[in-house]
């Protein structure tokens, strides 16, 4: 199991993807791969290097600059990482870490416990702790008994999907370095940061001294940014770059179809159409379940993503143990039942109207697909203007609260399925949009009783029931597809593609034909 | 002022009469009303169809469709709804504050002038568009929005021409009798000297125009113009841009239509000043003046 | 001559008060702070509170704007928020890969422009003057981002000769790389220059040739090409500089929309990018590097300008 070749592993994560036949990735896998400078495109300009701030702009770095404690395959079997072994306690309430041996940091300090320590204290504090900390709240306490040990206890029986999902998100940051880490890397990864030009790109170089045999392939890793997507295509093919990473989904429809080799990783988005119950005609329930309906999903998914991802009716892709086929049909996009739910809510026309649908100007295909909603409401009789803003201005509006509705991709919709709490809209308390008390206290009830479920198959298949039956119900989000992130377009010569559970991006197995 | 009116129908009677202007008054006028009356022709800029996006161009929809379907050449039309009207309002916007900026500046030449016309220099020094974008940042995005930052933009042009023509004009004797007779300094600015320097200003509101209009379009071309889903050349030229490889055709007609706007509003100016500047051949030297 | 270049210096410093309190007065009215965006989507109200204390945030404008003026005046414009880098650092990155581009564009405009200006005012209204007038006019008229579009259309899209995004390639690093980089976008630059430059020198041409010194050279006997090559030429070209000066200073932060077709790391694409994510410290910095660089320019297009026609006197 833990020799699970790359062959397999791709096969698995292309399968998972419901993308496209398998190129010739089995076959690079089998004969030798050549070092060299690995090209790599990318279309985001990394916010800073701390791993516990992971974010899409920063998903081509921290897999080359550090390691986690586990791994997950693509189907979410764990693999060992910096952890050479992990045992979950019988009650499930504390789980025993080995260390790994002869691993050291970039620094050349040796790869001991007190990182590990560090790195749970880092986590566990509300400032420091950024999107860690969410999922540090099953943790009560950790101790490290020796150098190669540490035990995590958690402040109650935690499910093991649970355990596996905090031990695969934390990333041993040197404590040397755990104070600069935004700045400076701190890690054990395959590559060391060379250096980096804020706005063009960055330069890596192999970390000789790395734990994984044979790895990295290639000695030097160049990442250099594009704003458009446009342009980082035009480099591929001009053979600028061998890689694009993180590019749009239209763009590998037509790179492929020109004999490029495309890569989807098993950790999709899933696309949300979120709504603030808390305002004007969304506090009526009825009038919400109409979205269910007024979402032309296979429009959306074919102008906003070229067709590549799935429609859903649920924040969870294929490969989430939450995910039911069942809900896509029942909740398709149809006019007319959205009229009747529209009609039963007793809104008056006047109060239907009068909002305006939130869009973040800097993202093509959430222009696009709010123009599609925009224009099934008018067809229901609902006319709504578009609220365009950018960057910045848009982030704060969604992070406030400060809208009646907007498209915004979730993440995390591949794991435990309480891990979608992760995100704003789906936060269970402190949520800046639906605020305190939560609104729908059914909807907090239902990820708690998931959260509960420590028991058997079918305890947890029940509350995955409850939870997905009432996601439908209040409706304040209602998602509409999943979609790629991180895809990997690559020149023919590329090979040893590796893909990884986030869809972040590892470049230590890639290497030349 | 209906004297000014009169030697302005002459000149475009003038203007008609040569072949490139001549031109350029027909596309604008067929743009023009293309823009007032697109509510009668059977053209939908909104209307979208999914299953037909990216369209060629064809004998139904003559310059294809757009990601969503939308008849493109619906689009254009409309979209020089956009444009007209953001050249309209800031041609007003950069005239209203501009003139009087230009004429208190010029007329007097003391601290006001200085003052004035450092605050003019700065507008000036500030590249356009990113002027422009600021001013967008700070109002949100809207038509409003893209008139008003287009319009300041074009204030140190109106202020420029203004206060060189005062400057020249002040010590006319003409300005100099009217001043003798008690004229006080609002009568003279806006009354006796205003009416004299008109035509240069209108050469500056066409010229102005015509920049309005690709400050526009280049602003939504960078993303902050008009939001969609209303119509504007820049923002097809923008979502165009971004299906080269699928339908060429997307980004270059609504830029072809730009283009001729430009050129036609361009090859009218320069006509008109090059009448003007003939018909002021005989005043004194120092009345052209102003150019340094 | 010196003193009148400390002056025009002096003169300079409201100037630069003027626009940087104003931009800082505008940035500072804009909605939606840099705080959210630092802190990410899923930040707590108090978090967002704390790091808004942490940068200062929260203090009355007047007392931010005084605080970063003071140390702009000893050359620290701080650090970027987005990427916490220093800003000097940020601006001296992206300004060789401006400069460089506005010199090419420039190079290919003269190179069009002269020639065109030239052959056109040999004889003024031949059907040759009306063609290349028209020329001028036509590149002049070409949105620069239209234009764009076209050339990545035939030599990216269609022929695949040229790359259709550009990077930054140091000239003398790499000459080849570095002129496939720059082709598209100097070319797109280089031709709406071509119309300012080719239609002003060739007005300047023809009002030169109808002075009087012209005229008194023709009559003795001076020969044509003697007259346009020496006399015409050298005091037609005092103009032209200045519009040259005025054209490169303009590029400092004026190329925007040319860089973003091309995706090049140029100074505007950098300020955009500063405005969007509402880094306060990158956008005064580069906003204040384009005033300046702006002045600069003038200043030394007006001293050249002395330097090359003594008739001018300054006060």
């Amino acid at each position: 199991m833990m020799k699970l070749s790359r062959r397999q592993v791709c096969m698995t994560g292309l399968a998972l993807a419901g993308a496209a036949p398998l190129l010739a990735a089995g076959a690079a896998a089998a004969q030798q791969l050549k070092g060299g400078t690995l090209r790599v495109a990318v279309l985001s300009e990394l916010a800073n290097f701390d791993p516990q701030q992971l974010s899409t702009v920063n998903f081509h770095v921290i897999k080359n600059l550090y390691d986690s404690l586990i791994e997950y395959t693509p189907d979410g079997k764990p693999q060992p990482g910096l952890a050479s072994a992990w045992t979950i306690a019988p009650d499930k309430s504390s789980v025993k870490l080995t260390l790994r041996d002869g691993v050291s940091f970039h620094s050349g300090a040796p790869f001991k416990s007190d990182s590990v320590l560090a790195t749970l204290q880092k986590g566990a504090d509300p400032k420091r702790g950024k999107n860690v900390f969410s999922t540090m709240s099953i943790v009560k306490d950790w101790s490290a008994p020796d150098e190669r040990t540490v035990v995590i206890n958690f402040k109650a029986p935690a499910p093991e999907r649970q355990i596996l999902d905090l031990l695969q998100f934390l990333i041993p940051i040197d404590p040397k370095g755990i104070d600069t880490v935004e700045t400076i890397p701190a890690g054990t990864g395959p590559y060391t940061l060379v250096n980096r030009a804020v706005g063009q790109g960055l330069t890596l170089k192999a970390n000789p001294k790395y734990w994984r045999e044979k790895q990295p392939i290639a000695q030097d890793l160049v990442f250099t940014v594009f704003s458009e997507d446009a342009a980082a295509t035009a480099a591929l093919e001009s053979g600028a770059v061998d890689i694009v990473y993180n590019g749009s989904s239209r763009s590998a429809v037509r790179l492929k179809g020109a004999g490029y080799q495309v890569f989807a990783g098993p950790g999709p988005l899933v696309q949300v159409f979120r709504i603030n119950s808390t305002r004007g005609p969304f506090r009526n329930k009825s009038f919400r379940q109409a979205f269910n309906h007024l979402m032309d999903r296979a429009s959306i998914l074919r102008v906003g993503y070229a067709g590549m991802g799935k429609v859903v009716a649920l924040p969870w892709a294929p490969a989430s143990p939450a995910f039911d086929e069942g809900y896509t049909k029942a909740y398709a996009y149809d006019l007319d039942k959205a009229k009747k739910l529209i009609a039963a809510s007793g809104l008056s026309a006047d109060e239907m109207k009068g909002w305006k649908l939130l869009v973040n100007g800097s993202d093509e295909p959430s222009i696009a697909i709010s123009q599609i909603v925009q224009g099934s409401l008018q067809k229901v009789g609902i006319p709504i203007e578009l609220d365009m803003r950018q960057g910045a201005e848009y982030v704060t509006a969604l992070l406030g609260g400060d809208f009646a509705a907007t498209f915004g991709a979730v993440g995390n919709v591949q794991k435990f399925p309480s891990r979608v709490t992760t995100n704003s809209i789906y936060r269970t308390s402190g949520n800046p949009i639906l605020k305190d008390p939560h609104p729908h206290p059914a909807y907090v009830a239902a990820i708690a009783k998931v959260d509960a479920a420590a028991g058997g198959e079918a305890e947890v298949k029940a509350a995955y029931d409850n939870l997905n039956r009432v996601l439908v119900d209040e409706a304040f989000g209602i998602p509409t597809n999943s979609y790629d992130v991180g895809l990997i377009v690559a020149s023919g010569k590329i090979g040893g593609i590796t893909l990884d559970i986030d869809n972040l991006f590892v470049a230590r197995t890639i290497g030349f034909k | 002022m209906s004297e000014a009116l009169r030697s302005l129908g002459k000149l475009l009677r003038r203007l008609a009469g040569r072949r490139g202007p001549a031109l350029g008054l027909a596309f604008l006028a067929l743009v023009a009303s293309a823009a007032t009356f697109a509510g009668v022709l059977p053209l939908d800029p909104l209307a979208q169809s999914i299953a037909d996006s990216l369209k060629p161009p064809s004998a139904e929809s003559w310059f294809g469709t757009d990601e969503l379907g939308r008849d493109i050449l619906a689009r254009v039309v409309y979209g020089a709804r956009t444009s007209l009207v953001t050249a309209c309002g800031a041609v007003l916007i950069a005239g209203l504050i501009g003139i009087p900026v230009g004429l208190v500046a010029g007329f007097y030449g003391d601290w006001r002038d200085s003052l004035l016309m450092r605050c003019v220099d700065v507008l000036l020094a500030l590249p356009n568009v990113l002027f422009a974008m600021t001013l967008i940042a700070v109002l949100g995005r809207s038509q409003a929005a893209a008139l008003i930052a287009v319009g300041v933009a074009g204030i140190p042009g109106f202020a420029r021409i203004a206060r060189a023509q005062v400057m020249a004009l002040r010590q006319l004797d003409f300005v100099t009798a009217v001043r003798s007779f008690g004229g006080g300094p609002g009568y003279l600015m806006f009354r006796t000297i205003l009416p004299n320097i008109l035509s240069p200003l209108v050469v500056q509101a066409i010229v102005l125009a015509s920049i309005a209009i690709l400050l526009e379009a280049a602003l939504a071309f960078l993303g902050v113009g008009v939001p969609p889903p209303t119509p504007s050349w820049g923002e097809m030229l923008r979502t165009g841009k971004s299906y080269l490889y699928e339908a060429p055709t997307y980004a270059v007609l609504p830029g072809l239509v730009l283009t001729l706007t430009i050129l036609s509003l361009d090859t009218i100016g320069r006509a008109l000043t090059a009448l003007l500047d003939h018909d002021e051949a005989g005043m004194p030297a120092e009345a052209a003046g102003g150019r340094r | 001559m010196t003193a009148y270049a400390l002056r025009r210096l002096a003169q300079m410093l409201p100037v630069l008060l003027i626009a940087s309190f104003a931009i800082f007065a505008m940035v500072y009215a804009v909605p939606g702070g840099p705080v959210a965006v630092i802190v990410g989507e899923n930040a707590s109200p108090e978090e967002i509170a704390e790091v808004s204390r942490r940068l200062g945030f929260d203090r009355p404008m007047l007392v931010q704007y005084v605080d970063w003026l003071g140390r702009a005046a000893t050359g620290d414009f701080g650090l970027s928020l987005h990427s916490r880098q220093p800003v000097a650092h940020l601006i001296g990155e992206r300004l060789p890969a401006t400069l460089q581009l506005a010199l090419c564009a420039i190079l290919i405009a003269l190179a069009i422009g002269i020639p065109v200006a030239v052959a056109s005012a040999v004889r003024p209204r031949s059907w040759l003057d009306r063609v290349l007038s028209g020329w001028s006019a036509l590149a002049l008229g070409v949105p620069t981002f239209w234009l764009g579009i076209l050339l990545i259309l035939l030599f990216a899209v269609e022929l695949r000769l040229l790359p259709s995004a550009s990077r930054y390639v140091p000239l003398w690093a790499a000459p080849l790389e570095a002129l496939r980089s720059l082709a598209l976008p100097a070319l797109t630059l280089g031709v709406y220059v071509s119309g300012v430059l080719g239609r002003f020198l060739r007005a300047s041409l023809i009002g030169e040739a109808r002075a009087d010194y012209v005229r008194t050279a023709r009559a003795k006997g001076v020969p044509e090409r003697r007259i346009v090559g020496l006399h015409i030429m050298r005091n037609a070209l005092l103009p032209f500089v200045t519009i040259v000066g005025l054209m490169m200073a303009n590029f400092i932060g004026g190329a925007v929309v040319t860089e973003a077709v091309f995706t090049y790391p140029g100074l505007g694409r950098l300020l955009i990018q500063a405005i969007t994510t509402r880094d306060y410290p990158l956008i005064q910095g580069c906003i204040l590097v384009i005033l300046i660089a702006y002045m600069l320019i003038n200043l030394a297009v007006d001293m050249l300008y002395a330097w090359i026609d003594p008739r001018i006197e300054y006060r």
